[in-house]
């Protein structure tokens, strides 16, 4: 559950609009927005004709005949979407953008439908923990700066959740933001469609079949018939569904990648004195990380071989990193799965998808409160980490179930 | 030739300048009991092993280590002392790297659950690196690292922050070492090794099991004792050792 409010703005016919407005188009002329065969977008006219995502070009020109049909930039969307977010940074460090048209149709994640048939796409920026005016004035800026640079029409969403912000602002109407208050949220969602929650196409045809064609229909079922149902996929709809969303907003990389390089005047061919200079070089990456208050998401290293061939290693670390010695694990060990061929004229390391260190406030006086108040005082410190744990609490579920699993659950502590 | 009488007071005059200098906690002499009882402890749920580590228990402010493989009692071991914390009324957090906490067999070991917090984090430095926000705050961190251990082991600097922390705070610093754990291992104040001696089968049920926790290593009391620990399964988990 978070910990703040949750500002969500929503940009229907995102792509073909910011096309429209870069290439300065009269705007009753219906844009779409295709690849090489088929539609990959298109604004909200050419989408009142017929014309949908996915369908193929001929279809689309018989459909909305008098549309311009551009070809589908996908760097160039996501460039405009970037710099958005920069624009949205100034209002928070957690925030991301969700629905990106994407040329190849098959996602990494599912979307939901009803923001796949407005091709809209989801701005969720998290606003800490405000009270709910200054969230909500707060939100209301940051639509009407949005609606400014960008030039579209958003609306705004308000909620301690992504998903139930989402959800406002698919509700909102005008520049005033929908907000929904904690207590309010499962009467708010309970009348919404299913269509918002981010489900594959089979699922949702399942739960179409079923007759649970709103949120508050799918809440009602017990978790124990959702899980049977429709698997872990629908346990965790269903949580959607009931207003719990544990799905953070991330921290948003407003960082350039740091990189340092080191060329030798003689190749080198000892792994040994490789090592040696990688350790040097990455010290003094870790020292300029700590100096820009960032932690580094990402790694790569290339090596480039006296015969001019060049090897390259990136890995992921499972949380950002900033101190010098795990950096300097994770280099040795990417160096460490190369087959080097012969000596080596020198070396890159780029620390990339950097997001800036949360601060922790250290007690001036020790806290000689309750033992339960310390403890929750230090649960909250960790929730303000950026790479915070998950601190959970089991309570008895079912105390006599003959499956051991269904005796406890887990709740967010 | 200088006499034994002599000799034991040049020995006097030497530690007498060495404590001067260094300070009053810089020697001890083997054995001595003052500094058994200057220390806290809480107790492991079993009063031989109580017994047998001479301080009635695991040291509060230190880190104790129980180095065995799974089903080994190790666990079990680990959550009785859980178990004495939260009787007490003191929190308890379970810091689980492997995601295979079982709240059924917490619950049945006499863990009371309304003082338990499960937390999970990915890696084992990362774990290393949230512990000190939670020392003021509960009795006793159970860590729980993942299997196999991942390869990132923790940096000597942060071993040392996080001892001095934990020195400083009245938290018993739990771990169960299951291999790959050295850098843990070195700084471990008390390391019980467990392991398996048989199990306790009545017809073809099994009813628990023996373990043996041998004493390796322990900053405060004797080196070397063994205790045997019987463990049943009936319901509630309990035991005693000889």
């Amino acid at each position: 559950m978070s910990h703040g409010w949750i500002a969500c703005l929503l940009a229907p016919h995102f792509a073909a609009d910011m096309v429209r407005r870069a290439q300065s188009m009269n705007g009753e002329m219906p844009l779409i927005l295709a690849g090489p065969k088929k539609v990959v977008a298109c604004c909200a006219r050419a989408a009142q004709a017929g014309v949908q995502p996915g369908m193929t070009v001929r279809q689309a020109a018989y459909l909305c005949p008098e549309a311009r049909h551009l070809p589908f930039d996908e760097t160039a969307i996501r460039s405009a979407a970037h710099s958005l977010l920069g624009m949205l940074a100034a209002y928070s460090d957690a925030l991301e953008v969700e629905g990106l048209p994407q040329m190849e149709l098959k996602r990494r994640r599912p979307l939901a439908p009803a923001l796949l048939a407005r091709q809209a796409v989801a701005f969720c920026v998290n606003l800490g923990p405000l009270n709910a005016a200054d969230a909500a004035r707060l939100a209301q800026d940051m639509g009407a700066a949005f609606a400014h640079e960008s030039g579209l029409a958003v609306s705004a969403g308000l909620a301690r959740t992504k998903f139930t912000a989402f959800a406002a602002a698919t509700t909102a109407t005008g520049d005033v933001p929908a907000i929904v208050p904690p207590a309010d949220e499962t009467a708010f969602l309970s009348l919404l469609p299913v269509t918002l929650l981010p489900t594959e196409t089979e699922m949702a045809r399942r739960l179409g079949v079923l007759g649970l064609t709103t949120l508050g229909a799918l809440a009602a079922l017990p978790p124990g018939a959702a899980l049977a149902q429709f698997g872990k996929a629908g346990a965790a709809l269903s949580q959607l569904a009931r207003g719990v969303d544990h799905r953070r907003v991330p921290y948003f990389s407003r960082e350039g990648p740091l990189r340092a390089t080191c060329q030798f005047e003689t190749a080198l061919g000892a792994r040994d004195m490789l090592e040696s200079s990688l350790r040097g070089v990455v010290n003094r990456l870790a020292a300029r990380l700590r100096k820009r208050g960032v932690m580094a998401r990402a790694l790569s290293l290339s090596l480039k071989l006296e015969d001019g061939a060049t090897l390259s290693r990136r890995a992921t670390p499972r949380e950002p990193v900033s101190s010098g010695l795990r950096l300097t694990d994770i280099v040795l060990r990417l160096f460490g799965q190369m087959k080097i061929g012969g000596p080596v004229s020198g070396f890159e390391i780029v620390l990339d998808d950097l997001i800036p260190c949360a601060g922790q406030q250290l007690p001036l006086i020790p806290d000689e409160t309750a033992e339960g108040g310390t403890l929750q005082a230090a649960l909250e410190t960790l929730a303000a980490r950026p790479n915070a744990p998950r601190c959970l609490r089991p309570i008895v579920a079912r105390r006599g179930a003959r499956r051991i699993e269904q005796r406890y659950r887990f709740e967010a502590a | 030739m200088p006499d034994k009488r002599d000799k034991q007071q040049r020995l006097g005059t030497t530690l007498d300048n060495l404590k001067a200098r260094w300070g009053e906690a810089a020697l001890r002499l083997p054995g001595s009991g003052a500094e058994q009882a200057a220390v806290a402890s809480i107790s492991t749920g079993f009063s031989a092993l109580d017994r047998a580590l001479g301080i009635g228990g695991v040291p509060r402010g230190h880190l104790t280590l129980l180095q065995g493989v799974p089903t080994s009692g190790a666990g079990t071991l680990a959550l009785k002392i859980a178990a004495s914390a939260t009787s007490a009324g003191e929190p308890v957090a379970y810091v689980d790297l492997a995601g295979t906490f079982d709240a059924d067999y917490a619950a049945r070991c006499g863990v009371d659950l309304e003082r338990l917090v499960v937390v999970q984090i990915a890696a084992l430095p990362d774990a290393l690196d949230i512990l000190p926000v939670m020392f003021p705050a509960v009795g006793v961190i159970l860590l729980d690292p993942a299997l196999p251990p991942d390869n990132l082991t923790p940096d000597r600097f942060m071993m040392r922050r996080l001892l001095v922390l934990l020195h400083r705070s009245p938290c018993a610093l739990v771990a169960l070492g299951r291999g790959g754990m050295e850098s843990l291992s070195e700084q471990a104040t008390l390391r019980l090794d467990v392991t398996r001696e048989r199990w306790l089968k009545r017809r073809r049920d099994v009813q628990g099991y023996r373990a043996r926790v041998r004493i390796t290593r322990h900053r405060f009391g004797p080196v070397g004792g063994e205790v045997s620990l019987t463990i049943g399964f009936g319901g509630v988990v309990k035991g005693d050792g000889v």
